[in-house]
């Protein structure tokens, strides 16, 4: 299974970033061969829908899952439209602890959606 | 032999950092005090300063529109282009075929253009609308944004191609996208703001903007106070910015604004303050 998420800095032992669309990197961790691949976020600085363009990243690289705090409409649309399960992390616990509950089974399903920032 | 008259256009915006700071109130009686002046309220989520002139007469209601994407799913061959090319990411790809994000989408006519396929036509839709009054030498233009509608951009581009004369653009509150948008081709930005700290916090934001676009620029102290009036009086001396017109704090004014009444014409005090407004923005070369 392929887990995405987004980090504040490119190292899965510190915390999962507060914010999606507009965190600095993203992580893609593979359950299988337990490798983690980290990208900067192209969407950071999108002049235009943010959301859209990072779940559209991953889509695009397969991922099975994502854990965030927190993700925008848009976001949520493209992720789910593309089967791509949503999940909330657990506050206290860092971005590999997350994942691992996450193999076990143990995250609970996201709620907190918002309705996105508009560029203007 | 005939003469050429030249229509000399004046645009100046009139700004604040947030709404309620008396932008509405300083945009629609310097209009009223400048002969032949136009006022366009960009304020579009919440156009009010055509009410202030009382007795106007509706001359034009348009409906504005903006062209958004249909895709033809028959002809479409999933071959991505669309989604690519789109620089405000408002296509997502999802199953092979575009998403798109309609309040994201600029209408920019793009992706139209690059897909090969003839799979991309535009269709209208109706983002809100223009009202067009006119009160004795003065043109009044109000545009109203649909509700639900996310981008106030080709609306205010539409509401600013009605300027005529000496025109004042009453501008949306705060710095975003719309903001940016109402300024655009205006000579001279009159920053209006009120002696708190919070509103110069504010107004700070609209300088950097304003600085941005390379308007020269000045204030108006709305509600000045003697006491605190140096909060804001500081700053403007820090920048060497022109501090245009004090509106000192008045119960009558308020209570005549929130009755939808112009203080220009009702109040000499009031009246005074905006004529030599007016007549300082001639002087420094930027009315006439
Ligand atoms: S460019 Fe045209 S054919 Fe290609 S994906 Fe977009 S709509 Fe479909
Ligand atoms: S019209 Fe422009 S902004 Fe809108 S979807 Fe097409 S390319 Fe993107």
């Amino acid at each position: 299974m392929k887990i995405g998420i987004a980090l504040m800095e490119k190292n899965i032992e510190k915390d999962i970033n507060q914010t999606f669309a507009r965190a600095p990197y993203f992580a893609i961790y593979n359950s299988d061969n337990k490798e983690v691949v980290y990208f900067d976020n192209a969407a950071k600085d999108a002049s235009g829908g943010a959301g859209v363009k990072a779940a559209q990243f991953f889509v695009d690289n397969n991922v099975d899952a994502i854990i965030a705090y927190r993700l925008g409409e848009n976001a949520v649309q493209v992720l789910t439209k593309s089967n791509i399960k949503l999940f909330a992390p657990r506050e206290e616990l860092t971005a590999i602890n997350n994942i691992n509950l996450l193999i076990d089974n143990e995250l609970n399903t996201l709620v907190d959606i918002h309705s996105g920032y508009h560029h203007g | 032999m005939g003469i050429i008259t030249v229509n000399k256009m004046k645009k100046i915006a009139v700004l604040s950092g947030k709404g309620g700071s008396g932008k509405t109130f300083v945009s629609t009686n310097l209009s009223n005090v400048i002969h032949s002046s136009t006022y366009l309220d960009c304020d579009v989520e919440e156009p009010n300063g055509y009410i202030f002139f009382e007795n106007n007469k509706l001359i034009a209601n348009n409906t504005v529109y903006r062209e958004i994407p249909t895709f033809d799913e028959e002809k479409c061959v999933g071959c991505r282009k669309c989604v690519d090319f789109c620089k405000f990411s408002a296509l997502a790809f999802i199953g092979n075929k575009p998403l798109l994000f309609d309040e994201v989408c600029h209408s920019c006519g793009g992706c139209e253009l690059v897909c090969e396929y003839g799979a991309i036509k535009n269709k209208k839709v109706d983002i809100g609308n223009i009202e067009i009054y006119e009160k004795g030498d003065k043109k009044i233009v109000s545009g109203k944004m649909k509700i639900g509608e996310a981008s106030a951009v080709n609306l205010i581009s539409e509401v600013l191609d009605q300027a005529r004369g000496t025109t004042i653009v009453d501008c949306p509150p705060g710095s975003a996208c719309s903001t940016m948008e109402a300024i655009k081709g205006a000579e001279f930005c009159i920053l209006v703001t009120e002696p708190t700290i919070f509103s110069l916090h504010n107004i700070q934001m609209i300088v950097e903007l304003v600085e941005l676009f390379n308007i020269p620029y000045g204030f108006v102290l709305n509600k000045s106070d003697e006491s605190i009036d140096y909060i804001i009086e500081d700053y403007i001396n820090s920048i060497d910015k022109p501090l245009l017109a004090k509106i000192p704090f008045s119960k009558d004014i308020a209570t005549q604004t929130a009755n939808g009444k112009l203080v220009s014409d009702n109040d000499p005090i009031a009246r005074d303050i905006f004529v030599s407004l007016a007549d300082d923005l001639e002087r420094k070369g930027i009315l006439k």
